[in-house]
């Protein structure tokens, strides 16, 4: 008698926590549910066998779409890259006139340090023009073809640019070294220059004009007996991967 | 001159994307590989080189084409003492050669500093070390005698 007045009072708490406690209506939901999901998949399986074949080939060109969209993706992203970067060259050279260009190739000699670019007499670039991206300066035109031109980077040996430091506006010449970094030279041993000061063309003398990005100070040696100082500087901009260019008229055709 | 001309192709489109220190000096491989191939040719694969390397260069290219005439000059030459078919000969002429044409561009660009020598060093070691890997590359290619 104690055991069916037990099982009866299970049996009540059973069916009001099914009727009224969330998680166990839930479950026997689930359980109740269960034979008709199984029966309804089964039925669905055997419904869907003549379609298998085409299914198949349906999957196959719904791979084929997705990867096409993402080829689409890839190709729209790259672009965009492309037309943020020519719109920060606009930005940052609106006062000046120029071109955009593409560098299609480069030196293969490590000590000669000069880029082609795809824009030559034809689109009105002539030699002294000024090339920079949006690290700042890259380099000059030296040579000028009729669909392309050669490009002298900061770092070659043989570019010198006139410059200053930012900051305390020492005036010192920048020259290449074939090497990641170029030098700051003519500079006194008590100039005030720290690490991480920036430099800027000068504007002095050679077709670049005052106030454009060259690089900032890695290292300084100073020399008490000659009276002098030296400064390494790592160029803005990366040179070891230029893809698009501006080029902008030397400073006299401005 | 397939292999030649394959490593001219080769190197400049390794030097679009790393940095020409990185890069072994494939021109040259190609080069000296011809040369000891074809001893006679050496002027025809010296110039071929220069011309090939200098396309782009600013400064001295008559230096430089000069620089591979003389290596070609001195490998045909060494073919009458040496065997040039032999790999270990073909690294210890890449490795005279490299030292040469590496001295040569610093010198005419007046470049002396001892950073720089870093740079140098894994040059010419890319470069002497692609010697047996382009021979390979070759024979597989069928482009080098096996």
């Amino acid at each position: 008698m104690n055991r069916s007045r037990i099982s009866l009072l299970a049996g009540i708490v059973l069916v009001i926590s099914v009727l009224f406690y969330q998680p166990f209506r839930n479950l026997a939901g689930s359980i109740i549910l269960l034979p008709l999901t199984a029966t309804k998949a089964v039925f669905r399986f055997v419904v869907q066998i003549p379609f298998l074949a085409r299914l198949s080939e349906d999957n196959q060109t719904l791979r084929n779409t997705v990867l096409e969209q993402h080829l689409e993706l890839v190709r729209l992203r790259e672009e965009l890259r492309h037309l943020e970067h020519l719109e920060a060259l606009n930005e940052q050279t609106e006062e000046l006139s120029g071109i955009s260009a593409q560098v299609i190739g480069r030196s293969p000699i490590p000590t000669q340090h000069t880029i082609l670019i795809d824009r030559g007499r034809q689109d009105g670039v002539v030699v002294a023009s000024i090339v920079v991206n949006v690290g700042g300066v890259l380099g000059r035109v030296i040579e000028v073809y009729p669909k392309t031109s050669l490009v002298l980077l900061l770092t070659d040996p043989d570019s010198r640019v006139s410059s200053l430091v930012e900051r305390t506006r020492e005036m010192a010449l920048l020259i290449g070294m074939s090497h990641a970094e170029c030098r700051l030279i003519h500079l006194d041993s008590d100039a005030d220059i720290e690490i991480g000061d920036r430099i800027l063309t000068a504007g002095l003398g050679g077709p670049f004009p005052k106030g454009l990005t060259l690089g900032s100070i890695t290292r300084i040696k100073r020399d008490e007996d000659t009276n002098r100082a030296v400064a390494w500087v790592r160029p803005e901009a990366d040179m070891g991967h230029l893809e698009e260019v501006m080029i902008l008229w030397p400073t006299e055709f401005q | 001159m397939k292999l030649f001309l394959g490593c001219v192709f080769l190197h400049f489109v390794l030097v679009q994307w790393f940095s020409p220190w990185w890069v072994p000096n494939l021109t040259l491989v190609g080069a000296l590989l011809g040369i000891c191939l074809q001893p006679a040719r050496w002027w025809m694969y010296g110039l071929a080189a220069g011309w090939a390397l200098t396309f782009w260069s600013t400064r001295h290219p008559q230096w430089l084409v000069g620089c591979f005439l003389v290596i070609g000059a001195l490998v045909a030459l060494g073919s009458r003492q040496w065997n040039l078919s032999d790999g270990r000969v073909q690294m210890g002429a890449m490795a005279c050669a490299m030292a040469f044409f590496a001295a040569v561009i610093l010198w005419i660009d007046h470049i002396a500093f001892w950073p720089i020598a870093f740079n140098v060093l894994i040059w010419w070691s890319v470069s002497v070390l692609a010697v047996p890997l382009v021979r390979e590359v070759g024979k597989a290619c069928r482009v080098y005698p096996n």
